[in-house]
């Protein structure tokens, strides 16, 4: 009891101590506390951007793909529309008025974009043949439409299209046909040449309709594809960095002039597994080049030995208010967690001419946040494990390369498999256990695309 | 002092990120608080540097605080971690922290009274060699046993005890002298 009252009044006198502090402390502190909060802010603003980025990409492809459905209907009518002309051209040897017609397509092929906009007249005048066909009974051949289109010169472009498309359309070789049939009374030779005729347009439109998805899938390589991606392996980090520790001291005695001092070292740490995981965006942006950007979970882990938890409040060297700490006995291992959001941003060369099996050479960039993380750092003095999170770079940047073959290239669900490999260029932490050491990732990544029809 | 109602909305504010509570809480427990840091170091900037690092802690963990207990004894606690943080990884601290191996201490029955005022003790304890100034203020003054102690600092419990009773004697020693002169007109740390 005696002995207690030095240490009572000591302790009474030292509570009443009360300095104030300069201004500058809390000047640094607002700073410090201020940046925090602006660190967790650009972390939500870099989380909207990602958002925004990848629903424009998702409203581009689906605006992209009515365009194609679009230009598909063109694309039919054009060809309906060449058919007929092919025909008329077989026609040509029995009637002189076909070749007129054709002169007219060749004006309708003066400004294609007028044709495009006149598209949906053109399908609805290409529905309703018989609707053309009196006009032609009735004196309004294509020659007579021809002469009016040549008196009409001067007019606007557009009219003239207009005119050129009408004579263009499939109506128009349905009344060819017709006419052919008035005069087959004429010679049977003329009959012959018709029915001919009529076979090959037949012939001709199964040709193109066959042709026609080609087309469409070659505009399609254009537009963004969504894909899902995943990449399992090993997480590394820097070894000969971690033995040359500054917490490390060989041979403590030679320090404080030989007096034995007592420093812990830390157990290695070991490399253990890692994934990323997420999806991303994926175009052609030349003919063997296509650039990618996604949103990916990463995960890496590395493993060291830890003795007991030390869970008192009053035992801690550290921030008590994580409430634990690990000692340094070699007693168990640790698994130590660390979770990143990460956008990667990757161009993809491809090195081979095979379509149905290429190879690409990847390389990117890849931005990662740190979202969490229950490493432990070291204090060599007291020779405890415990957790201050605020030693690590929170972002990080890092570069990534990879070889992938494509299977099922031409499939609507291609399938990536590669090789991959990442480094992080900036360090984990800047002191601490991790101090200047970079994490690094090397696995496999696999790739699904999930192609539009 | 504050009432418990005031300090719980103070810190419902400062969750808030509002600024003005903050520097409220700030102003309320710093001058306290630096006295804790300054008994733990061998300067003025340097203390001011662990109440720095020890309130950017506060704010950024102040969600974690439960309110079962004492908002300043949680502050301290911070203070007192921050403390010897910083005495660990500081260069000029880190060497002058550590202890012989030995489980032969002293065993002092002095209790003197300690007729100096707060600042006097303060400055005395603070002259004492690092490891003994760390132990001395872990176990005197913040109450932390033994065993404690030994388990924070990486040292044996003999050693720790051995530290402090050596600390204890040459700090009474030290007030007895200091005392005297205060009597006879001449004042000195020493």
């Amino acid at each position: 009891m005696e002995q207690n009252s030095f240490e009572k009044n000591v302790q009474h006198k030292l509570d009443e101590l009360k300095i104030p502090p300069s201004d500058s402390v809390w000047t640094n502190v607002e700073k410090r506390i201020g940046k925090k909060g602006k660190d967790r802010k650009l972390i939500f603003i870099l989380f909207f951007i990602i958002l925004f980025l990848l629903s424009g990409g998702y409203w581009l492809m689906n605006s992209s793909k009515n365009n194609t459905q679009q230009k598909h209907q063109l694309t039919e009518v054009k060809n309906d529309s060449k058919a007929t002309n092919n025909d008329n051209s077989s026609f040509k040897k029995t009637e002189p008025a076909t070749h007129d017609s054709v002169k007219m397509r060749d004006s309708a092929n003066v400004s294609e974009e007028k044709i495009k906009t006149e598209s949906i007249k053109i399908q609805s005048k290409a529905e309703v043949p018989n609707e053309k066909l009196p006009g032609s009974k009735t004196g309004m051949p294509e020659r007579k439409q021809a002469i009016l289109l040549s008196k009409n010169e001067n007019e606007k472009v557009e009219n003239k299209n207009k005119l050129s498309v009408e004579a263009d359309s499939k109506p128009t070789a349905d009344n060819e046909i017709i006419i052919g049939k008035e005069n087959i009374a004429k010679t049977d030779s003329v009959l012959d040449k018709k029915e001919s005729a009529e076979d090959s347009l037949e012939k001709k439109i199964q040709t193109i309709a066959k042709k026609e998805p080609e087309k469409t899938i070659k505009k399609k390589k254009d537009h963004w594809n969504f894909g899902i991606t995943f990449s399992g392996g090993t997480s590394m980090i820097s070894k000969s960095q971690l033995r040359n520790s500054a917490f490390f001291v060989s041979d403590p005695a030679a320090y404080n002039g030989g007096i034995p001092s007592y420093y812990y070292s830390p157990s290695e740490i070991r490399n253990s597994t890692g994934f990323i995981a997420g999806i991303f965006a994926e175009k052609n942006i030349s003919a063997k080049k296509k650039i990618s950007i996604g949103i990916s979970y990463k995960y890496f882990s590395f493993l060291n030995k830890v003795g007991n938890r030390i869970d008192s409040l009053y035992s801690l060297p550290q921030s008590y208010s994580l409430n634990y700490a690990y000692s340094s006995v070699n007693l168990k291992t640790y698994l130590n967690n660390f979770h990143f959001l990460e956008v990667p941003v990757s161009i993809k060369f491809q090195l081979n001419n095979n379509s149905n099996l290429p190879i690409f050479w990847n390389a990117g960039i890849n931005i990662s946040q740190l979202i969490s993380t229950n490493a432990l750092q070291f204090n060599s003095g007291a020779g405890l494990y415990y957790s201050d999170n605020s030693f690590f770079n929170k972002t990080q940047f890092g570069l990534s390369s990879g070889f992938s073959a494509t299977l099922f290239a031409k499939g609507k669900r291609p399938f990536n498999l590669e090789p991959y490999f990442y480094y992080s260029a900036t360090r984990v932490a800047n002191k601490g256990l991790y101090d200047k050491k970079h994490f690094s990732f090397i696995g496999l990544r696999t790739e699904i695309l999930f192609r539009k029809k | 002092m504050m009432r418990q109602m005031d300090q719980d909305q103070l810190v419902k504010d400062c969750l808030k990120q509002k600024r003005e509570a903050q520097r409220a809480l700030y102003e309320l427990f710093a001058p306290s608080m630096l006295g804790v840091c300054f008994r733990y170091t061998k300067s003025l900037s340097d203390a001011e540097e662990v109440l720095q690092e020890g309130f950017i802690k506060v704010f950024t963990r102040l969600h974690q605080f439960k309110g079962d207990g004492e908002l300043g004894g949680w502050i301290r606690k911070i203070m007192v971690n921050s403390a010897l943080n910083f005495l660990k990884t500081n260069q000029k601290y880190r060497y002058d922290l550590s202890f012989e191996e030995t489980h032969l201490h002293l065993v002092s029955t002095e209790n003197p009274e300690v007729n100096l005022q707060t600042k006097e003790l303060a400055e005395l304890i603070r002259q004492l060699p690092t490891g003994f100034q760390t132990i001395f203020n872990l176990h005197a003054v913040e109450g932390y046993k033994h065993a404690e102690i030994a388990s924070i600092l990486g040292i044996t419990e003999g050693t720790c005890r051995s530290q402090y009773a050596r600390a204890r004697v040459l700090l009474i020693e030290w007030i007895e002298k200091f005392s005297l002169k205060k009597q006879n007109g001449h004042y000195g740390a020493k």
